[in-house]
């Protein structure tokens, strides 16, 4: 399966160079996007585009799903990123107190080389009369641009007239260059422009643009081959740039604890505590969740220090805990005082138990960042970090400082809302379906003959089965003056063509209806539906570019779908886990518990810390309700009723009893037997990654995350952290073993993932009442349907029977 | 293997036959054990059938793939037909009630897992044109599948009578019975033989009394014949000034003029059986029963038997409901009149304000008002009418016409499923209701061969997505259904004949249920045409006008096929499946359409297959054999020896009960039969007016039996189909008369011949054979000039016949020549043929029978 994912996005690649782009970037461990729109094969990109963001973790090593990325229209931002709440005014539940600065770092450059990836070779080539490309990258929040170039190198066809042939350089939108093509043949021109400072904004696009003509007067055919241009993978950006002080202020939270904009990985570290607890385990772990939940698809280093001074520049420092817990506290210059180990307040007076501290301060240098959460008792330490999590109550939080005195309660969504994915109804319209920027999807226009199509995410939830019969009944207008003959409305479900249809009416038509039936078993959790327009102008004109603007397409947000679907999935699956499901459901992750051992080790925290990550990744909600034990403060209620994530090497296996169940035997992982000789071929650095039903209830699950030694478990939060292996998960045993002895940071093929399927029965976790999972029992056993009739036929025969002897005996009584 | 064969215990060694076994037991042994559940209190029945509903619905809904359904489809089927044939080697009625409850179990859960797929998955209503066409076939298959459910309730249990003897009663203490014959404007000689029946009835003399009610006041020289005809038979001629409610008014206007406990009502070509009445007011004893039906029955081929040609292998129309429906609905205490050859309670019927005069099917409409008032109904299922059904399809189509309207009429006027008015239980609404919407079968019907052919056509798609699933979900809601009514039905109507009746019908039935629903008080009642003769091969276009229009449309539509193949790969199956449909209708139309096609009538009279005895007088002796089949214009009867009689004799007919009659034959073959009997064929001659009142009753009346009550012939889907795509052929075949072989009494008389050529010459001849019409002549020596004078069919000979060999005063004859045979080998012999001439028959037929007679 990976291989043909490869063999298939290798081969898009090939044809649309702007994956090497995309790539390039993503190697880069930036927040840079190219898309490109080639005017010759737009479906060929298109599908390209498709596809790249699921097969983009095989190559560059992050999983992104288009939903997840920004918008990057001009002046845009996420929403996370918007400071409404700059202003806002401080909340009578807590106590705002000036902030101060961290210096800057040191001025650098930034080289952004179109090169980098070792999977891009090619070039990237401009075809036609008239084609683009775009080149999207932010600009991290601190940093200001003092010079930036782009320097384009380029070659093409010499069959170009240059005075008609230019290629021309904007940089949203401003023109900041243009070149005549008039190369000799082969030979290699070269192109550097200055991207003038003021243009640049957070969210930055560059359009290289080509012209090209083949004839001093008219260009027949745009469509000539001989119309081409190539810029070369060593083209590439410079930014020399001034970082700026940094404000330490709660209000533009995340930031700076996290910068959406970077371009570089944010880096973390946690401070280990003294003795570590539930409360350090459970609040560390929801924080990083939450940091997870908003990088999204960004890099994110993370690990765990014992000291503030091993904090490096850059790092943010996250210390979790009481000043008993995290004596390091003591040492620090912070905006509240300590008397012994209590908290103060700016009155010097101690504060309330249940009073949570957030600060920010600078690091020892004054160039790192500490973000302190904590309190005079462990609730109080809880509750400063859940106000992080939540997201009403961290909007109105600003200032250096942040007393919690009271946190609102974000009840937990119904177990199978999940945003992004589809509504939990069968029925219901495109505007019920979210746009990336998490508003109802909107009645959406296309211009031009060759526009890209129309695209909008059909998520299901991993554990919908769909039953055939589902509809998407299309409502869609489009205006005159199109060519009937030629253009039509065709909508494809993850680029595979369902319906088309002829758009024949000359004066155009309004809130016209398609129904398209959408195949029960080609709808997955990361599975859109493109609505493409092909409009044709009704003259082509010969010599000019094709005058299509006046042609439009619209899809209206009252599309209806009405699905059939049941819900149930089969389990153990790990390729469940690529969604979070079942730990996800309920989106805040309350029916999940983890355990580590009693004393964890740090290779044990980071597989904590990453795996909750990447369950921030792959959930949206309000709030993140998970918890953190050590083996033996496991509650039997906990262990009996929530899903559990078991995490240990094999010697301190936090759930020893989870070994011995059924289906699991951590022994036969580790020893293999032939004939009457046992060996050892598990090598020490061989993780595990397994997925048993809970032996405490069978409507739950138990991940097992293992190895022999702390190397195993390294690898094992690699699978984490690295999408490119976490999408391959699949099966019910995973075995992740390293195959060369090169830095772990090097990548994905380092790696080798063996998929072992050791559960014989499946069991299905539902969530609907049992009497439509009887339902469902007999509609995954179609064969019962036989036996099912013939049963319930003889049972209708015995009750009509006997209710019809007995309706005649006593006919025949009443005769006597 | 043999030693452990043998040491199989003796339960297993019977393997093979174990499946069918135990499934019997199972069929068995299963109703006992939900005794106690049926009578236990209504809420907890109803409990139990929420259950058993909740747990089909899964099993209805389910869509798996589309080769798992196909699996699930062939086994489904499998299993039915191996459940008919369990029911075929049965005895057991009552076993062979259970198996087709249990099939109607299987069939119903089919046709339901059907109708949610289609409900779900099929229905097309993408633009006006295919909603349109999509919800009316839609309606159309809703119709059906309901009709199928009630269909399926009225044959539940099928109930047997017996009739109830009265002998251990006094006759004085018998219900007094008045015998109705109605008539309007049929043929005296047609009220003639149902009058003389109806006075033959066995019934004691006082306690009975017949009536003709004359309605045909338009008619007077038509009326005065029928008064002379009662005065001479003995019966009453009861006539009013007015025809108000026709049929329900003349009945009605007698009822208040006659005294009798019980009328018995006859349509005027109803001839009764001479039993009509011992066998049925016996169930007049119980005091609630206020109507006892018995079957109508037509002795003459109706126009599908006639004109399809299907020489009564196939039942006819009423079949059906004679043999089956009605007893299903005298289950349920809910047999209907059918407007003769019953007895009803003329108290109960006063009651009611006499039969019903709203409807046209006053019969119905008077039975559902007497089961209102908690009258009983009795349906005793013995053919004692013979009747006439009618000749012409136009006839027929009037008559079912005005069925199907006053049905429609009742269901709009009464609405008997639901209207609180009516003390009817709910399997009496059942059966009402079942009954009165069965007329409404047109559009339906017509939607089925609309919808392939519009696709065809069109391409508008009536079922969305129809391919190989659609058919793996109806199949088994189809060849379910049909093994299903199998079971009751196989003697009674075969398959596919009931989509010919319906489509022959469906223009008109459409349209006058229809419009009976908008205006019940619409259309009046119409008298049935009967009695009349087809001479000749017509064709009535008239009546299947559209249908014929339809016909070829379908057909065209089958032309569309290469270019939907062509043009549209990927609705190749969908236009298969149309494609196959629109055939099977095609065939199904044509054979419609040929019911028009009027053939002519072969026989002067109705051949009836009765088996009476018969006895043969000619000279002193008797042959006694019995009838093949017998009309009022002859018989043919079956001796065990071959006759030496001529060619006229005289016949003794004798009935079931004894009633005779004899006439005078004309024997116009005769053949023997493999096992060496002689069959001859007779026509009688000269019948008198007591000879023909003779006749009608020995062959109408004297009956214990009709030879239709038990019919043989079962059903077979395949060859029904193959038969109906026959008669496509069949009619269009020449008839052929059978070749006549002459039959005269076999004698050797001396005589000589004369003839005008040859002079005073003479020569000597024996006569071989004699008839009343012609004779055969041995020469054994003749002069060969001689021969050169005789011309076949010009010559004519004189003949001097000896009776004995010293006949003082010989007869003589003469005679034309025919034909001549010279046999060389045998001496040249010469073989004459020679024939009376029929100008002299007068003269010499008195000395031939002297001739005759004088042999012995």
């Amino acid at each position: 399966m990976q291989i043909f994912i490869a063999v298939v996005c290798n081969a898009l690649l090939v044809v649309s160079c702007c994956l090497r782009f995309c790539c390039l970037i993503m190697q880069e461990k930036s927040t840079v996007h190219l898309t490109i729109r080639m005017r010759r094969y737009p479906p060929l990109i298109l599908a390209g585009f498709s596809l790249f963001w699921g097969s983009s973790l095989l190559l560059s090593g992050r999983a992104i799903a288009q939903s997840e990325l920004p918008d990057y229209r001009q002046q845009a931002a996420p929403a996370e990123a918007i400071p409404e709440s700059r202003q806002s005014p401080t909340s009578p539940d807590k106590q705002v107190l000036p902030s101060e600065q961290v210096q800057p770092l040191a001025a650098g450059q930034y080289i952004v080389e179109f090169n980098r990836s070792p999977v891009v070779g090619g070039r990237l080539q401009l075809r036609g009369i008239y084609d683009e490309s775009r080149l999207r990258f932010t600009r991290p929040r601190h940093w200001q641009i003092q010079k930036s170039q782009i320097a384009l190198r380029f070659r093409h066809s010499p069959a170009l007239y240059a005075t008609r042939s230019n290629l021309s350089v904007l940089v949203n939108g401003v023109s900041v260059g243009s070149v005549p093509l008039n190369q000799k043949e082969g030979k290699i021109g070269t192109a550097v422009y200055s991207i003038p400072s003021h243009v640049l904004q957070d969210y930055n696009e560059v359009v290289v643009a080509a012209l090209q003509n083949n004839s001093p007067t008219c260009t027949q055919d745009p469509f000539d081959p001989s119309l081409w241009t190539e810029l070369l993978p060593d083209s590439k950006l410079v930014f020399d740039y001034q970082p700026q002080p940094i404000r330490l202020d709660f209000s533009q939270y995340p930031f700076p604890l996290f910068d959406e904009l970077s371009l570089n990985p944010n880096q973390v570290a946690y401070l280990l505590p003294s003795r570590i607890d539930e409360t350090w385990l459970t609040a560390t772990t929801r924080f990083h969740t939450a940091l997870g939940r908003l990088a999204q698809f960004r890099p994110l280093n993370t690990r765990l220090v014992s000291s503030p001074t091993q904090v490096q520049a850059g790092e943010r420092l996250m210390i979790i805990g009481t000043p008993q817990t995290q004596p390091a506290l003591k040492a620090l210059k912070l905006p509240l005082q300590l008397q012994g180990d209590r908290w103060l307040d700016e009155q010097r007076q101690k504060l309330p138990d249940d009073v949570g501290v957030l600060m920010l301060a600078p690091s020892a240098d004054q160039k790192g960042i500490i973000l302190v959460a904590t309190g005079n008792t462990p609730a109080a330490v809880s509750k400063a970090v859940q106000f992080l999590l939540q997201r009403r109550d961290r909007q109105i939080g600003s200032g250096q400082t942040i007393l919690v005195k009271q946190i609102s309660d974000v009840p937990t969504p119904p177990i199978r809302e999940w945003p992004g994915y589809l509504p939990t109804n069968n029925e219901f319209e495109l505007r019920d379906l979210k746009t990336h920027g998490d508003t109802p999807f909107p009645d959406v226009t296309t211009r031009g003959s060759d526009a890209p199509p129309i695209e909008f995410d059909f998520r299901a939830l991993p554990d919908d089965h769909f039953l055939s019969g589902n509809v998407l009944h299309l409502r869609y207008s489009y205006g005159p003056q199109l060519n009937p003959l030629t253009s039509l409305l065709e909508v494809q479900l993850d680029g595979l063509p369902l319906a088309g249809r002829k758009l024949d009416a000359v004066d155009g038509a309004r809130q016209a209806n398609l129904r398209v039936e959408l195949p029960a078993d080609k709808i997955k959790p990361n599975s859109k539906i493109q609505v493409r327009f092909q409009l044709d102008p009704r003259e082509r004109r010969s010599c000019n570019r094709p005058v299509d603007q006046h042609l439009w397409g619209t899809v209206h947000a009252s599309s209806r779908f009405e699905l059939k679907r049941e819900n149930i999935a089969r389990v153990p699956d790990l390729k469940l886990l690529q969604t979070g499901y079942p730990f996800t459901a309920p989106q805040d992750l309350s029916q999940l518990a983890l355990v580590v051992p009693d004393s964890p080790s740090p290779a044990d925290l980071l597989v904590l810390l990453t795996f909750s990550e990447r369950l921030g990744r792959v959930s949206r909600a309000e709030s993140v309700k998970l918890d953190v034990y050590r083996a033996q403060q496991l509650p039997t209620v906990v262990r009996d009723e929530r899903h559990l994530v078991a995490i240990g090497t094999a010697s301190q296996f936090p759930l020893p009893d989870g070994l011995q169940a059924e289906g699991f035997t951590l022994r036969s992982l580790f020893e293999r037997r032939r004939d009457q000789a046992t060996i050892r071929t598990l090598p020490d650095v061989e993780g595990v990654v397994k997925q048993i039903v809970s032996p405490w209830n069978r409507d739950r699950l138990l991940l097992l995350l293992t190895a022999q030694t702390a190397t195993g478990l390294q690898n094992l939060q690699d699978v984490f952290i690295q999408d490119s292996l976490f999408y391959q998960l699949r099966e019910d045993t995973v075995l992740i073993s390293q195959t060369s002895t090169q830095p772990i940071a090097e990548g994905a093929p380092n790696y080798t993932l063996e998929f072992l399927q050791q559960a014989k029965h499946h069991r299905r976790l539902s969530e609907t009442p049992w009497q439509e999972r009887t339902w469902q029992f007999l509609g995954g056993n179609w064969f019962l349907l036989i036996p099912g009739m013939l049963t319930l036929g003889l049972l209708l025969y015995g009750i009509a029977q006997a209710s019809l002897n007995r309706y005649t005996a006593l006919d025949k009584s009443q005769e006597k | 293997m043999a030693r452990s064969s043998l040491s199989l215990p003796p339960r297993f060694r019977h393997w093979r036959h174990q499946p069918a076994e135990w499934m019997m037991g199972l069929i068995d042994q299963l109703p006992p054990m939900f005794e106690p559940l049926a009578q236990s209190p209504v809420f907890i029945q109803l409990l139990l059938w929420g259950c058993l509903g909740w747990l089909a619905v899964p099993l209805l809904t389910l869509r798996p793939a589309i080769w798992q359904q196909g699996i699930v489809a062939l086994l489904v089927i499998l299993f039915g037909n191996w459940l008919v044939r369990l029911e075929e080697g049965q005895r057991d009625t009552a076993m062979s009630e259970r198996i087709h409850l249990l099939l109607v179990s299987l069939s119903t859960l089919t046709t339901l897992r059907y109708w949610y797929y289609r409900t779900s998955y099929t229905l097309s209503l993408e633009n006006w044109l295919n909603s349109c066409f999509c919800i009316l076939l839609y309606a159309a298959e809703l119709y059906a599948i309901g009709t199928l459910f009630l269909a399926y309730f009225q044959t539940l249990r099928i109930r047997e009578r017996h009739s109830i003897d009265l002998s251990h009663q006094p006759p004085e203490a018998w219900l007094n019975v008045d015998v109705y014959i109605p008539t309007y404007n049929e043929d005296v000689a047609i009220v003639r033989k149902t009058a003389l029946a109806a006075l033959a009835i066995n019934y004691p003399a006082g306690k009975k009394r017949v009536y003709i009610l004359d309605d045909g006041r338009k008619y007077p020289e038509r009326r005065q014949r029928l008064q002379a005809m009662c005065e001479e038979l003995g019966c009453t001629l009861l006539v009013r000034e007015d025809n108000l409610h026709a049929k329900a008014g003349n009945i009605n206007t007698a009822l208040e003029k006659t005294e009798g406990d019980l009328v018995l009502i006859l349509d005027c070509d109803h001839i009764p059986a001479r039993c009509i009445l011992e066998e049925t007011v016996g169930f007049f004893t119980n005091p609630k029963v206020a109507l006892v039906q018995t079957p109508h029955w037509f002795y003459n081929p109706d126009p599908f038997e006639r004109n399809l040609l299907t020489g009564g292998r196939v039942p006819v129309g009423n079949e059906l409901f004679y043999k089956v429906l009605q007893k299903g609905n005298d289950t349920w205490n809910a047999a209907f009149f059918c407007g003769s050859a019953a007895i009803i309670r003329r108290d109960y019927v006063r009651q009611i304000g006499g039969i019903a005069t709203e409807t046209v099917t006053e019969d119905c409409h008077t039975a559902l008002r007497l089961h209102s008032l908690g009258y009983e109904s009795v349906y005793y299922d013995k053919i004692m009418v013979a009747g006439l059904a009618p000749e012409k399809f136009s006839s027929y189509v009037g008559q079912q016409v005005r069925w199907a309207r006053g049905m429609a009429q009742i269901l709009r006027l009464e609405n008997p499923l639901f209207n609180r008015k009516l003390k009817l239980t709910l399997p009496q609404r059942l059966c009402y209701f079942s009954a009165t919407s069965h007329f409404f079968f047109g559009f339906p019907r017509l939607m089925y061969v609309i919808a392939p052919m519009v696709y065809m056509l069109l391409g508008i798609s009536s079922v969305r997505g129809l391919g190989v699933e659609t058919l793996f979900y109806a199949l088994p809601h189809i060849l379910l259904s049909m093994q299903t009514n199998h079971i009751p039905y196989k003697h009674v109507r075969f398959s596919f004949w009931n989509e010919i009746y319906e489509f022959a019908m469906s223009f008109q039935a459409g349209i006058v249920t229809l419009l009976a629903l908008i205006n019940p008080k619409l259309g009046s009642f119409n008298v049935t045409d009967k009695g009349l003769t087809v001479t000749e091969r017509s064709f009535d276009f008239d009546s299947v006008r559209y249908l014929l229009y339809l016909s070829i449309l379908a057909a065209a539509s089958l032309l569309a096929i290469p270019f939907w193949l062509v043009i549209s790969p990927q609705d190749t199956q969908a236009v298969l499946i149309n494609a196959l449909w629109n055939v099977f209708n095609l065939f199904l139309l044509l054979a419609a359409c040929l019911v028009a096609f009027e053939q002519p009538q072969l026989r002067d009279a109705h051949r009836l297959p009765r088996q009476l005895t018969v006895r043969l007088h000619s000279g002193n002796q008797t042959w006694t054999g019995i009838t093949r089949n017998v009309s009022e214009s002859g018989a043919l009867v079956l001796l065990e020896e071959w006759p030496n009689v001529p060619d006229e004799v005289q016949v003794e007919l004798v009935g079931d009960y004894g009633a005779r009659v004899l006439l005078d034959a004309h024997i116009v073959r005769a053949k023997a039969t493999p096992l060496l009997q002689a069959e001859v064929a007779l026509q009688f001659v000269h019948l008198t007016q007591s000879q023909q009142d003779d006749l009608a009753l020995v062959i109408y009346s004297d009956v214990k039996e009709w030879y239709s009550q038990n019919r043989q012939e079962s059903d077979n889907p395949i060859d029904s189909f193959k038969f109906i795509a026959a008669s496509l052929r069949r009619a269009f075949q020449e008839f052929r008369p059978e070749a006549k072989v002459k039959v005269r009494k076999q004698v050797s008389l001396s005589t000589f011949l004369f003839c005008e050529g040859w002079g005073e010459i003479s020569y000597p001849a024996t006569i071989t054979e004699l008839g009343l019409k012609d004779l055969r002549l041995e020469l054994e020596a003749i002069d060969p000039e001689a021969l050169d004078v005789l011309v076949p069919a010009r010559t004519s000979l004189s003949l001097l016949v000896f009776r004995q060999p010293d006949d003082a005063s010989p007869l003589s004859l003469i005679a034309e020549l025919k034909q001549i045979d010279v046999l060389p080998d045998l001496g040249h012999r010469v073989l004459m043929e020679l024939s009376f001439p029929p100008m002299l028959e007068k003269q010499q037929k008195d000395k031939i029978r002297l001739i005759l007679k004088s042999i012995g």
